[in-house]
C-alpha cells in the first residue's frame, strides 16, 4: 500500500508533500475501500472530454455505419511443476489470445455478429459468426451461423469471459479446448412463464474433434437446451439448466452428451459495486467420447466442476474451484484439481487476475501445480455479457 | 382433487399462460424509476408500469438479469433515460425479450434523452477519462424542468399507443405541470441563498441540477466518473474545499461515505446524502418528492 502512496506522490508533485499531508494521506488511505489508484488530477467541472477527429471531407466514405468494434486482449504468463520432478517444471511468457467481434444489424432483416480470434496472437480463426433475423414472433429467435453451442453454463464462454484462466477438466474433455461451436441453424423459445425459461434446439454440422467429428460428409449433430432463471428476491437469482447433443464420434458412433447445471447469484442491490456470491456447479456425461486412450467397451465418461466466487469489493473478486473427471468408468482413472484465482479488476475494460491450481492425473502419482499471471483488457465497444 | 383444488390449478393455469388477457392496461417498463414515477402520474389506472432499476441502485450497474427480459416480453412500453447510461445491458435485455414491439424505431421505444437538451456532449470518447458518457451527461431527469419535457413525451407516446385514454393522459399532464409549476417557484425561492455556491459532488451526475438552481460545481469525490476515490485525489479535493470554503458535498445516498465523511471530518463541508430518483428513500414516492427531499436537505446542510 504504501508503494502504491509513494507512487502516486511521484507522479503527482514534484515536491515531496508535507509531513502533515503525508499522515492525512494514510488516514485517507485506510478510510478508503478501494486500493488507490494512478490518477491524481482534478477533473474540470463541465468540461467535457474530447478527442480530435480527423475530417476527410464530403467526399470521403462515410464510417457512420461500421459496426460496434472491440478487441479483447489476454497476456498470460504461466508455469506448472510436479511434485518430486523439479526438472520437468515449465513456464512460459505469451499471447493468450485476441479476439475481435463486430457486431451490427445488416438491414432491417438481419443483425450480424461475428468474432474472430487469433490464438497466440496470430492466424485468424472465426470463433462464432452468424445472422439473426430482426423479426421474432411469437417469442421465437433463430440464430445461423456458425454458433458456440448454449450448452450448458461453460460452453458458451469466450476466452476472456471465462471465470478463471482455464477451463474445467470436463468442459475441455467434452467439447476441447475451443468448446462446442458449429455450423448449424438454432431456434429458441422463450415460454411465457413467469420465470425466464427458454428451450434451444439445433442442427449442426459435425466437424468439432473432441466432439463430433466422424469424417462423414453427410453426417449432422444436433443439441437441445433449458435454461430457467429464477428471481428469488431482488438480490438473488438461481438458474437451473438441462442439456443434451448428440451426433457421431470420429469411430462414426453415436455419441450421446448429458448436462445440467446450477447457478446461483446473490447481489445486493444497495453494494451492487461491492458485494457479490456466485455459486456454480455443473457436471456432463458422454457415452462415447473421443478421449484417448479408449478404454475398451467401457468408454463412457462423466465429470462435474463447482466454484465459488466472492467479490471483495468495487475492484476486487476471488474465487475457488475443484473439478472432477473420471466418473462412472474409475478404470479409465480420475483426474482431479483444485484452482484459485484472485482478480484485480481496475474498471470493467481490464483485470489482473492470478491463479494457482494442483491437479491429480490418472497414473501420475505426484501433484501437478500451475500458477497464472494474466492481464486481460478490452477496447472499443463490446456487448454486454450475458447473465 | 377438490372443486377448490381444480379452481386454484386452472386459474394458475391462466395467469401462467395467458397473462395478457387479465389485463387490458398498457404494459409499460422503465429503465430507471424516475421514468416510471412520471408515467404512473400521467397514465394513472391505465398503465401498469416497473421500473428496473430501483431507486436506491446505482443504475449505471444494473445486471441484465432474465427476469427483465419476460418484464419486457410482456410489455407494449419501454422508456429508458438513453445517452449510453443503460449501454450495459438495455441490448442484451431488448435481444433476449424477443418483441418487435419495442426496438428501436418503433412506437414501443421511447428514448426520452431525445425531449431534452443534453450538457456536457463530448466531440469523442477516451476511457483514460473513466466512464463518460460522449452524447452528453444523462442525468438529466434532475432539473425538473427537464422532467416537465419527459413528461410530455410520455403523455404523447401514451396517446399513441392507446388513443382512448387520450383525455385521461392529457388531463393527468395537464395537472402534474400545473404541480411541478408551483413547487418548482417554490424550490426557486428556497434555492435562491444557494445562487452561485460552490459545491462537490460525488459523482459527476449533478451537472443538471447545478444548472437548474445556479450552484457551481468546483470537483468531485471521484477522481473521474466510475473511478473510485483515490487518496492524491482526496488530499487534492481536501485543499479545493479549504481554499473555496465549499460548504456542501452532495452525493447519492448509493454511494460509499467514507471518503465524503472523512472529508467532512478535516474541512468544514457538510455531507449531502440525498436519493437521486424516485424511491431512493421511503419517503420519495413521486417525482414531486424527489426535488423536495433534495431541497430540503440542501437547505438544512447550508444552514449548518
Amino acid at each position: 500500500m504504501s508503494l502504491w502512496l509513494t507512487l502516486g506522490l511521484a507522479v503527482a508533485t514534484a515536491e515531496a508533500p508535507s509531513a502533515a499531508d503525508q499522515a492525512l494521506l494514510k488516514e485517507i488511505e485506510a478510510a478508503s475501500a478501494n486500493a488507490p489508484s494512478a490518477a491524481t488530477t482534478l477533473p474540470t467541472p463541465g468540461n467535457a472530454t474530447s478527442t480530435p477527429t480527423t475530417s476527410m471531407g464530403s467526399t470521403a466514405p462515410s464510417n457512420i455505419y461500421n459496426p460496434a468494434m472491440s478487441l479483447n486482449g489476454l497476456f498470460l504468463a504461466s508455469g506448472n511443476a510436479s511434485a518430486g520432478h523439479p526438472q520437468q517444471s515449465n513456464a512460459s511468457l505469451a499471447i493468450q489470445e485476441l479476439e475481435l467481434q463486430f457486431v451490427a444489424n445488416v438491414d432491417p432483416y438481419f443483425a450480424a455478429n461475428l468474432i474472430l480470434a487469433l490464438p497466440n496472437g496470430d492466424g485468424i480463426a472465426l470463433e462464432e459468426g452468424y445472422l439473426t433475423p430482426s423479426a421474432q414472433p411469437l417469442g421465437l429467435q433463430a440464430r445461423v451461423g456458425k454458433i458456440k453451442a448454449p450448452l450448458g453454463r461453460e460452453n458458451a464462454l469466450h476466452t476472456h469471459a471465462l471465470p478463471f484462466i482455464d477451463k474445467s477438466l470436463v468442459g475441455t474433455a467434452m467439447f476441447g479446448d475451443e468448446g462446442l461451436a458449429e455450423v448449424g441453424a438454432e431456434l429458441s423459445y422463450l415460454f411465457p412463464f413467469p420465470w425466464y425459461s427458454v428451450l434451444y434446439a439445433a442442427v449442426m454440422s459435425a466437424e468439432n474433434p473432441a466432439v463430433f467429428a466422424s469424417g462423414r460428409t453427410y453426417d449432422a449433430s444436433g443439441y437441445g437446451s433449458l435454461r430457467n432463471v429464477f428471481d428469488l428476491s431482488d438480490d438473488a437469482t438461481l438458474e437451473l439448466g438441462l442439456s443434451s447433443a448428440v451426433g457421431n464420434n470420429a469411430a462414426t458412433e453415436h455419441n450421446e452428451i448429458y448436462g445440467a447445471h446450477a447457478v446461483f447469484k446473490w447481489r445486493p442491490a444497495r453494494q451492487a459495486r461491492e458485494r457479490e456470491l456466485v455459486l456454480v456447479a455443473e457436471g456432463l456425461f458422454a457415452t462415447r467420447p473421443n478421449l484417448s486412450p479408449p478404454a475398451g467397451d467401457k468408454r463412457s465418461v462423466g465429470g462435474a466442476y463447482g466454484y465459488a466466487q466472492w467479490r471483495l469489493g468495487q475492484q476486487w473478486y476471488t474465487a475457488a474451484r475443484f473439478d472432477y473427471l473420471g466418473f462412472p468408468n474409475e478404470a479409465r482413472g480420475i483426474s482431479r484439481r483444485g484452482s484459485a484465482i484472485l482478480v484485480f479488476a481496475p474498471s470493467e475494460f481490464s483485470s489482473v487476475r492470478t491463479q494457482l491450481s494442483a491437479g491429480k492425473q490418472p497414473g501420475v502419482q505426484p501433484l501437478l501445480y500451475e500458477a497464472f499471471l494474466q492481464l486481460n483488457f478490452t477496447l472499443g465497444a463490446h456487448p454486454a455479457h450475458a447473465y | 382433487m377438490t372443486p377448490r383444488l381444480l379452481l386454484f390449478a386452472a386459474s394458475l393455469l391462466l395467469e401462467i399462460l395467458v397473462p395478457e388477457m387479465a389485463f387490458a392496461k398498457l404494459i409499460v417498463v422503465t429503465t430507471t424509476e424516475d421514468p416510471a414515477a412520471l408515467t404512473r402520474a400521467i397514465g394513472g389506472e391505465r398503465v401498469e408500469v416497473t421500473a428496473l432499476a430501483k431507486g436506491y441502485q446505482d443504475p449505471h450497474f444494473l445486471d441484465a438479469k432474465p427476469s427483465y427480459m419476460v418484464l419486457l416480453h410482456k410489455a407494449d412500453l419501454v422508456e429508458l433515460i438513453g445517452l449510453e447510461l443503460e449501454a450495459g445491458y438495455l441490448g442484451a435485455l431488448l435481444s433476449g425479450a424477443r418483441n418487435d414491439a419495442l426496438m428501436p424505431g418503433r412506437q414501443g421505444y421511447l428514448d426520452l434523452s431525445q425531449t431534452i437538451q443534453p450538457l456536457e456532449v463530448a466531440n469523442g470518447a477516451d476511457r483514460a477519462q473513466g466512464d463518460i458518457h460522449p452524447n452528453g451527461n444523462p442525468h438529466y431527469w434532475l432539473d425538473p424542468e427537464n422532467g416537465r419535457l419527459m413528461a410530455r413525451a410520455i403523455a404523447a407516446r401514451l396517446v399513441a399507443l392507446d388513443p382512448d385514454g387520450k383525455a385521461t393522459y392529457n388531463g393527468n399532464l395537464a395537472a402534474f405541470e400545473t404541480a411541478l409549476t408551483a413547487k418548482q417557484a417554490d424550490w426557486e425561492q428556497r434555492m435562491a441563498s444557494l445562487r452561485g455556491a460552490p459545491i462537490v459532488t460525488y459523482h459527476r451526475s449533478w451537472s443538471y441540477f447545478a444548472a437548474r438552481y445556479g450552484l457551481t460545481v468546483v470537483g468531485f469525490v471521484e477522481p473521474k466518473p466510475g473511478v473510485p476515490p483515490a487518496p492524491m485525489h482526496t488530499l487534492e479535493l481536501i485543499k479545493l474545499i479549504e481554499a473555496q470554503k465549499v460548504k456542501v458535498i452532495l452525493m447519492e445516498a448509493f454511494y460509499d461515505r467514507r471518503v465524503p465523511d472523512l472529508i467532512a471530518q478535516k474541512t468544514p463541508v457538510h455531507v449531502a446524502a440525498v436519493p437521486n430518483s424516485v424511491g431512493g428513500e421511503e419517503q420519495v414516492h413521486t417525482y414531486l418528492d424527489l426535488f423536495e427531499t433534495i431541497v430540503t436537505t440542501l437547505e438544512r446542510q447550508s444552514r449548518n
